[in-house]
C-alpha cells in the first residue's frame, strides 16, 4: 500500500482503522510502520474526527417561540377546514353530482328532439335532405 | 405505542392540535438546529432555518398522514426540509461568510477551545467555512447526526454514491487543511 491509496483509504473510510477490513488495516498497518507521512496523514484525520466531534454545535434552542411563531405563520396557509370535513365535502360533492346525472338521464328528450330523431331514423341515419 | 410515535403526532397535528405540535418540536428541533448551525455558521440564522421548516411541517402535516411509512420517514423528511433550507441560505449572494459571523459566546465552546489549543479547532473551523454548502451538509449528517450514507443521501436528495463522493471530498479537504496545522 503506497502513501496515496492510504490517504484515499482514510478519506472514504475515516480514521477509525478497526472498522476498515482486515486485509486493508493489516496493510495500512504495516504502512504506519514504515512510512512517517502517513502516520502524520492518520493523525490529521483523527484531529478532523475530534475535533468535528468536540465543535458539534449544542442543540439547544427556543423550542416554544418556534413551536408559536411557526403555527402562527403558518395559520393562514392552513385551510380552516379539518381533513374530516373536507372529506365530507367532496362526497357530498360527489353525490350531489351522481343526482344531478341521474335526473338528466331520466328526463325524457323533448318532442322537437324525437321528431329529430325519427327524421334521422327514416334517412338512414342522415338528416341531410330536411 | 402507537400515541407517541412521530406519525401519531403528525396526524394529531393535521387536526390542528398545537400541543402534539410543540412535542415534535421539542423531539427534533435540537438536532435540526446543530444541523443548521453547522451549515450555516450562525445560531440566529439556523433558528430561522430551524422555525421555516417547522412552520412547514404545520403547513404540510394534513397531507402527511396519507404517505407517511416508515417509523422515521417524518424525521427524515424535516432532515431534507432543513438541510435544503440551509444549503439555499449559504448560497444566497448577501450571505455572510462563516468566519465573518462568529456564534456568540458559548461557555461550553470556549471550554472546549481553550481544551484543545484553540488555533487547530479555529483552522478546522475555516476549513469547513471553505467547504461547499453541500459538502459541508454531509459533515453535519455524518457527523453530527449519525445518519447512514443511504440517510444521508435522502436527506440531500442524492444517490449514495453521490453522497459518499461529498463525504471523501469534504475529508479530503479538511484532513489538507489539518495536515498543514501539523506542518
Amino acid at each position: 500500500m503506497s502513501d496515496e491509496e492510504f490517504f484515499s483509504l482514510l478519506d472514504e473510510r475515516g480514521a477509525d482503522l478497526a472498522g476498515w477490513p482486515v486485509h486493508l488495516r493489516e496493510d495500512a498497518a504495516a504502512l504506519l510502520e514504515r512510512s512517517a507521512r502517513a502516520r502524520a496523514g492518520l493523525k490529521a484525520m483523527q484531529d478532523v474526527d475530534s475535533l468535528l466531534a468536540l465543535s458539534a454545535p449544542a442543540p439547544h434552542f427556543d423550542a416554544n417561540g418556534v413551536a408559536a411563531r411557526a403555527t402562527r405563520q403558518s395559520q393562514a396557509s392552513r385551510s380552516i377546514m379539518s381533513p374530516a370535513v373536507r372529506k365530507l365535502s367532496f362526497a357530498a360533492a360527489g353525490a350531489l353530482s351522481l343526482a344531478a346525472g341521474i335526473l338528466v338521464g331520466m328526463t325524457p328528450p323533448s318532442g322537437t328532439a324525437i321528431v329529430g330523431s325519427v327524421q334521422m331514423a327514416l334517412n338512414g341515419g342522415s338528416n341531410d335532405v330536411w | 405505542m402507537l400515541g407517541d410515535t412521530d406519525d401519531a403526532l403528525v396526524q394529531q397535528v393535521a387536526r390542528g392540535d398545537r400541543l402534539a405540535f410543540a412535542r415534535l418540536v421539542e423531539r427534533h428541533g435540537g438536532r435540526l438546529m446543530a444541523l443548521a448551525v453547522r451549515i450555516v455558521g450562525s445560531r440566529a440564522v439556523a433558528e430561522e432555518i430551524v422555525q421555516e421548516t417547522f412552520t412547514r411541517a404545520w403547513i404540510a402535516a394534513p397531507k402527511w398522514q396519507h404517505k407517511s411509512g416508515s417509523a422515521r420517514a417524518f424525521s427524515a423528511w424535516l432532515s431534507r426540509v432543513a438541510t435544503n433550507l440551509a444549503i439555499d441560505q449559504v448560497r444566497k449572494p448577501a450571505a455572510v461568510p462563516i468566519e465573518a459571523s462568529p456564534e456568540p459566546a458559548d461557555p461550553a465552546t470556549d471550554a472546549v477551545d481553550a481544551l484543545i489549543a484553540g488555533e487547530k479547532l479555529a483552522r478546522l473551523r475555516a476549513a469547513l467555512a471553505g467547504l461547499p454548502p453541500r459538502q459541508r451538509a454531509a459533515i453535519a449528517l455524518t457527523y453530527d447526526q449519525g445518519l447512514s450514507n443511504i440517510e444521508g443521501a435522502a436527506a440531500l436528495e442524492t444517490s449514495v454514491g453521490a453522497f459518499e463522493l461529498l463525504l471523501v471530498r469534504a475529508r479530503r479537504a479538511l484532513r489538507a487543511a489539518m495536515t498543514e496545522d501539523e506542518a
